[in-house]
C-alpha cells in the first residue's frame, strides 16, 4: 500500500522509480503527498476510463483512455521483458529491512486483533471499515488477495459507512463471511442498523476496535498538536478537567456500553478485554452465524505507522512524537 | 401497455435485473412503495436511517459489480443520502437513487418535505434527473442505468414527483439509449496503447518541454528500465 500510512517499501519504491504505471488511479493528496515530489524520477504511464482525471493532479507522460481490461490485454501483446532484477531486489531488501510492525506485549493492540481476524477467517472474508484508525490497520494487515473484498470509503472518507455497507454486501453473498472492522466512533454514526440486521439475521462479525477515541484526530494531535486532545475523548464527561490528555484509571466509563447495545439490538454481544481472548472471541462469532459485535477493548493511544505528515514527500514517513517533533523543527 | 408511474418504475427495475433494494418509505413514494409490494420479486430491505439505506446498496454494488439502488422519500429523506452520494461519487460505485418529490403543481412552493435534491446533489453525483413529463420517465430512468454502470461508473440520482407516480402512462421501455455528449471509450486508440512501450517513438513525447513538475533525465534504453507499479 501506498501513500499516508502505506508501507515504507512501497513509498519508497514510488519515490526512486522511473517508470510508474497507473491503472485507474485519482493521485489524492493521500497518495501522492507532496505533489511537486512525488515519484520525481519517473516517467508516468496513467490508464483511465475517465479522460478528466488524467493529467488532474500529476502530469502524465503517457495517457491511455479505456477500460483497463482490455487495454492491459492489447499492452501485454506489445510489451518487451525489462531486465528489472536488480530493482526487484532493491524492493525485496526494503520489504525485509521495512515490515509493518507493532509491539509484541502482553498488551491487546488493534493490529493484533486485523491479524487474528484475518487468520481466524483464512483470508477469505468480506471486509468492511469505518474510516480512521481502524480502516488504516485493516488495510495494513489483513492480507487481501482478490477483487471486491476490501470495502472501504477511501475516497470520501466517511464513518458510519462499514455498517450498512456490510448489509449491502452480506445480502449479495448470504453465504460469505462479513466483518465490519469498527472504531467506537465510526459505529455510532449508523449503529442504528443493527436492528436491520437482527431482523434480517445477517450473520454480519462487528469487530470494534476500542481505544475510547476518534483514534485518528487524536494520533494527529499526540503528533502535531503538542498531545492537546481537544475533543477527541470519548468518555470526556461534564466531571473531567478542562485540561487532559491522558487516559488514566479514574476516566469516566465508556458510553455506550456496546454489550448491551448489541443484546438490546437482539445480537450477541461480547466484550474482550485480554489478547489471549480475541482469537476465541472470533472463532465463536464466525462459528455462531449470528449477528456478532465484538467490542475489543485496545491501548488507547495506538497510532498507525508508517506516517506521511500531510504535504510531506512519500519518503519523509515518522513513526513516532518524537519522529513528528523532529519533523515540524525541520 | 398502460400502468401507473409507480408500476412502470418496477417494471424498468426488473427489466434492469434489480433484485434488491434498499430504502426508507415516506408519504409522496408511497404509491411507489404500495407497487412494489404487490410485485413481490424484488427483494426489499428497509434500514432505519436513509444513509444507511445508500450506503447499503453502494456495499451490495462494490461486493458484485452490480448497480445498487435504494429508494426514499423527498425532503429529508432525499437530503439524507447526500452523504451516501459523495461517497460513492468519489469512488464510482454504480447506484441509482431514486427520490420521492412534491407533486410537480407545487415544486418550489415551500410544500411539506420538499427539498431541490437534484439541485442539492448535482456536485456529488454523477448525473441526476428530474421527471416532470410523465413520458419522460422512461427514458430518463433508462440513462439513469445506462449512465450509472458505464464509463466510470458513479451515482445517479431520479427525483420522481408524486404526480409522475400515480399518473397513468403507456408504458414502453427502450432496448437503447444514446445520449449527446456521453460516449465512454471503452477499447482504447491503438496508437495510445502502442506509445506505452518505452522503447516506442512516442514514448513519454508528450512530456518534453512542459512546464511544471521537474524530472530527471530519463532514458530507458540504458537505466535498466526500472519498473514499478502498486503492488509493492
Amino acid at each position: 500500500m501506498l501513500g499516508m500510512h502505506g508501507t515504507k517499501t512501497a513509498n519508497y519504491a514510488v519515490d526512486r522509480c522511473d517508470l510508474l504505471i497507473a491503472i485507474g488511479s485519482r493521485f489524492d493528496d493521500r497518495i501522492t503527498g507532496k505533489l511537486s515530489m512525488f515519484a520525481p524520477h519517473a516517467k508516468f504511464i496513467h490508464i483511465d476510463i475517465d479522460p478528466a482525471s488524467i493529467s488532474k493532479n500529476v502530469v502524465i507522460d503517457v495517457p491511455v483512455v479505456g477500460d483497463a481490461k482490455h487495454i492491459l490485454r492489447e499492452m501485454i501483446e506489445i510489451a518487451e521483458r525489462l531486465n528489472i532484477g536488480e530493482w526487484l531486489k532493491e524492493i525485496d531488501q526494503w520489504k525485509k529491512d521495512h515490515p509493518l510492525t507493532y509491539e509484541d506485549d502482553d498488551v491487546l493492540r488493534p493490529q493484533y486483533v486485523v491479524e487474528q481476524i484475518y487468520k481466524v477467517t483464512h483470508g477469505d472474508a468480506i471486509i468492511t471499515t469505518e474510516v480512521g484508525q481502524n480502516q488504516m490497520w485493516t488495510a495494513q494487515f489483513y492480507k487481501f488477495d482478490r477483487p471486491r473484498q476490501l470495502i472501504t470509503s477511501g475516497g470520501l472518507g466517511t464513518m458510519g459507512y462499514g455498517l450498512p455497507a456490510a448489509i449491502g454486501a452480506q445480502f449479495a453473498h448470504p453465504e460469505a463471511t462479513v466483518f465490519d472492522i469498527a472504531g467506537d466512533g465510526s459505529i455510532q454514526m449508523n449503529i442504528q442498523e443493527m436492528a436491520t440486521i437482527s431482523q434480517h439475521e445477517l450473520p454480519i462479525n462487528i469487530a470494534i476496535l476500542n481505544n475510547g477515541y476518534l483514534g485518528m484526530v487524536r494520533q494527529w494531535q499526540e503528533f502535531f498538536f503538542d498531545k492537546r486532545y481537544a475533543a477527541t475523548c470519548l468518555r470526556r464527561d461534564g466531571r473531567c478537567p478542562g485540561v487532559c490528555n491522558d487516559p488514566g484509571k479514574n476516566c469516566p466509563p465508556y458510553i455506550p456500553d456496546f454489550v448491551k447495545l448489541a443484546e438490546a439490538y437482539f445480537a450477541i454481544g461480547m466484550r474482550v478485554e485480554k489478547k489471549s481472548d480475541v482469537e476465541g472471541a472470533l472463532r465463536e462469532a464466525v462459528k455462531s452465524k449470528k449477528p456478532f459485535l465484538m467490542d475489543f477493548i485496545v491501548n488507547p493511544e495506538e497510532n498507525v505507522t508508517p506516517m506521511v505528515p500531510a504535504g510531506a514527500p512519500l519518503h519523509r514517513m515518522i513513526s513516532s512524537r518524537e519522529d513528528a517533533q523532529n519533523y515540524l523543527l525541520a | 401497455m398502460k400502468m401507473t408511474g409507480s408500476r412502470a418504475v418496477v417494471e424498468i427495475l426488473h427489466k434492469e435485473n434489480i433484485s434488491q433494494i434498499f430504502g426508507i418509505p415516506g408519504g409522496v413514494v408511497i404509491p411507489l412503495y404500495d407497487e412494489l409490494y404487490k410485485y413481490q420479486k424484488i427483494k426489499l430491505v428497509i434500514t432505519k436511517h436513509e444513509q444507511g439505506a445508500i450506503h447499503a446498496a453502494d456495499g451490495y454494488a462494490r461486493s458484485t459489480g452490480k448497480t445498487g439502488v435504494c429508494i426514499v422519500t423527498s425532503g429529508p429523506g432525499a437530503t439524507n443520502i447526500v452523504t451516501g452520494l459523495a461517497t460513492a461519487s468519489m469512488d464510482s460505485i454504480p447506484v441509482v437513487a431514486l427520490t420521492g418529490q412534491v407533486p410537480t403543481s407545487i415544486i418550489g412552493n415551500d410544500a411539506f418535505q420538499e427539498a431541490d435534491i437534484t439541485g442539492i446533489t448535482r456536485p456529488v453525483t454523477k448525473h441526476n434527473f428530474i421527471v416532470k413529463n410523465l413520458e419522460e420517465l422512461p427514458i430518463i430512468m433508462k440513462k439513469a442505468f445506462y449512465i450509472a454502470r458505464t464509463g466510470r461508473p458513479g451515482p445517479v440520482l431520479v427525483d420522481l414527483p408524486r404526480d409522475i407516480l400515480t399518473a397513468d402512462i403507456d408504458f414502453e421501455y427502450p432496448e437503447k439509449v444514446t445520449i449527446l455528449g456521453y460516449n465512454p471509450t471503452i477499447k482504447g486508440n491503438s496508437r495510445q496503447i502502442k506509445r506505452v512501450n518505452p522503447h516506442s517513438d512516442g514514448f513519454g513525447r508528450l512530456s518534453r518541454n512542459r512546464p511544471g513538475i521537474s524530472r530527471h533525465a530519463w532514458n530507458a534504453r540504458n537505466k535498466n528500465g526500472k519498473l514499478c507499479s502498486g503492488q509493492v
